[in-house]
């Protein structure tokens, strides 16, 4: 009873101290305190939570997009909330690529869309077309104006040059990856 | 028995190790300096206003003009600049025997004088905060390190007295020890170089209109013994090379094909796609037309906003165009392969990056404290997390995107490269490329210094 009642002073004491920081605060995770909690007070992320559709002409787009909270950074060791996101895509009741259901763990890792924080009406999350296999792009979505159940979509490639180390003596071609989607892009989606 | 060190102990020994073994009369870059009893911080304007109650601080100084309204104005040349920008970036606090001082660089709103730097000094005498003017010689050594002498007090507000004042000056020295000297990493190629003058008021013994300076002597006050309570005791911002970085695009700017390629850019950006040039030593010194480096090409894909291309760890440089609706400044996918490239030990500290844009701008980027900037990057490179809210940043903080104009994204680009310690220099280029002028941030200001 004495150490139930200890090991409580503790995490009650733990808790009190946590800092608790508006997710629109953009500081660097390594700039905050350890045990701080990047909170998404204002429920920023809310709306755009739940499963988003489009369907045209025999093809359907479907994204889930799932707020996480409190999820422990160990390296930092201070603890977030965030968005993640899968998709799926249908062509005349063929699918073509789906990765929702195929994990519930949260771990943003193990999904191919995570959004750090919200902007105004719109969120930008990395993208992964796990078809193409391209890893670096982005998925904007951002709401119709005066709607709240409609979103266009924006896939994008990333920016820049991306350079790939080469030993001395191969070869400094690179193919290009595909500069397209497996999913049709700049589509408006509505909430389910 | 046996015992394993732990991997972290082993890492503290060889970390004491690498710092002891930088200890010469030079002394590794520290976050905060301890001169004896003298506490030497870095501190940002807002915390330099709460702390000394000074909310309404001038980020510009002009000295006055009627002299009945200080007591020292002077200069060795006669002809000192009266009208200054402070720049409330970089302001050092000096708190000895339980005084504190803050200075500041400041620059001639007229332009930087080559010979010349100017510091203004804020500092406590009894219970008032009074300033000063000190002017010093700037030069650059054989090694390319820079190096200030001659202080003079050039002005100093009513209530200034008779006392002196101790300088520390702080200078970023390459002890040709490090990397670039040999190719592998000790940790110590860029050391802090102290050194102290005491600069005194025109009441004090041997004192002329041209002010005078002693360096300190051990046991040797020089002009009279330090009074703790009269003197002022202040160090100055850690003193950078500005030459350095200049030198360094001095190189490109003199290079014939860089400026083809560069050219090659400005036509590129009428392109849907970008290209990319990769430089590396030119191994053929009579190939024409004579160049340092050699280029090779890489086109990205229409209507991608990317290009990948491959290279060798002998890469010196990139150089790279935007088309319409990209980006007038870097961007941060820019700044992440460059982050990239500079975490790789085998690339160039000399690396640059070269940048043409559909909006007319032409950069060049060059990495003045390749520490400095690799911690930039595992903050905010390293990381989706990171990257995602420094795109954030540059939208809702700096104001950068490709609806603005040019002028401001390059505003937004120093301002942002200055508050988070990129570690960088930004130079903007002519039409021909043959001109370039340092850009740097002040005072919500661009301050554009010609390089050659």
């Amino acid at each position: 009873m004495k150490n139930i009642f200890l090991i409580l002073m503790l995490i009650t004491s733990f808790l009190s101290q946590a800092q608790i920081v508006d997710i629109k605060n953009l500081d660097s995770q390594s700039d905050l305190p350890s045990g701080s909690y990047i909170k998404d007070i204002n429920g920023d992320f809310d709306k755009f939570v739940g499963t988003w559709v489009w369907v045209d002409a025999g093809k359907s787009v479907t994204f889930k997009l799932q707020k996480i909270t409190r999820y422990l950074d160990s390296e930092y060791n201070n603890y977030s909330d965030f968005m993640i996101g899968d998709y799926s895509y249908s062509s005349n009741g063929r699918v073509i690529v789906n990765t929702i259901s195929q994990n519930s763990d949260p771990n943003p890792d193990l999904h191919p869309m995570y959004s750090c924080c919200p902007y105004e009406t719109q969120i930008m999350f990395s993208f992964k077309d796990v078809r193409l296999r391209k890893d670096e792009c982005r998925a904007f979505f951002e709401f119709l104006p005066g709607s709240t159940t409609q979103m266009k979509l924006t896939l994008k490639n990333n920016e820049g040059p991306r350079g790939t180390l080469v030993p001395e003596g191969g070869s400094l071609d690179i193919t290009q990856s595909n500069p397209s989607f497996i999913i049709p892009n700049d589509i408006i989606l509505t909430k389910q | 028995m046996k015992q394993q060190l732990e991997p972290s102990l082993y890492i503290l020994i060889c970390g004491i190790f690498l710092f002891l073994g930088c200890q010469t009369d030079q002394i590794p870059i520290p976050e905060n300096k301890q001169q004896n009893s003298e506490q030497i911080t870095n501190v940002s304007f807002s915390t330099f206003k709460r702390l000394t109650g000074l909310a309404d601080f001038k980020t510009t100084f002009k000295l006055p003009e009627n002299s009945e309204d200080f007591v020292a104005l002077r200069s060795s040349e006669g002809n000192a600049p009266d009208d200054f920008i402070v720049d409330t970036d970089h302001i050092t606090q000096t708190v000895a025997y339980g005084k504190t001082a803050y200075s500041f660089r400041i620059t001639p709103k007229e332009g930087e004088k080559e010979d010349r730097r100017f510091y203004l000094i804020v500092y406590d005498k009894k219970g008032n905060w009074l300033d000063m003017i000190i002017e010093s010689t700037f030069s650059i050594d054989a090694a390319g390190n820079p190096k200030e002498t001659g202080y003079k007090e050039i002005y100093a507000s009513a209530g200034r007295g008779t006392g002196c004042g101790t300088i520390f000056t702080w200078v970023i020295n390459c002890n040709g020890r490090g990397k670039c000297a040999d190719g592998t990493c000790d940790l110590c190629s860029q050391c802090l170089k102290t050194s102290s003058e005491r600069v005194c008021g025109k009441d004090e013994e041997g004192h002329d209109d041209g002010g005078f300076t002693k360096p300190i002597q051990p046991g040797d006050g020089g002009g009279g013994a330090p009074n703790p309570e009269d003197e002022v005791i202040v160090a100055l911002p850690i003193l950078q090379n500005p030459k350095k970085e200049c030198n360094k695009v001095k190189k490109l700017a003199e290079d014939v094909l860089f400026r083809q390629k560069m050219n090659n850019l400005l036509q590129a950006t009428e392109y849907r796609f970008e290209k990319i040039f990769t430089a590396y030593e030119n191994p053929d010194l009579n190939s024409q037309p004579p160049s340092l480096f050699k280029f090779i090409e890489m086109n990205g894909t229409i209507s991608k906003p990317q290009v990948e291309y491959g290279y060798f760890n002998t890469l010196l440089g990139t150089m790279h165009s935007h088309y319409n609706s990209l980006l007038s400044v870097y961007s941060v996918d820019d700044l992440v392969d460059i982050y990239q490239k500079l975490k790789d030990p085998g690339i160039t500290d000399d690396f640059f990056s070269g940048l043409v844009t559909k909006s007319g701008t032409r950069y060049l980027m060059t990495i003045a404290d390749r520490t400095q900037f690799i911690a930039f990057g595992n903050k905010h490179l390293s990381t989706e997390n990171g990257k995602q809210k420094l795109i954030l940043k540059y939208i809702e903080k700096y104001n950068i995107s490709t609806s603005n104009s040019a002028l401001e994204n390059e505003k937004g680009f120093l301002k942002m490269a200055t508050e988070l310690n990129m570690g960088t220099a930004l130079f903007s280029g002519n039409s021909d490329f043959t001109q370039w002028k340092r850009l740097d941030y002040a005072n919500n200001q661009v301050i554009s210094t010609t390089c050659n």
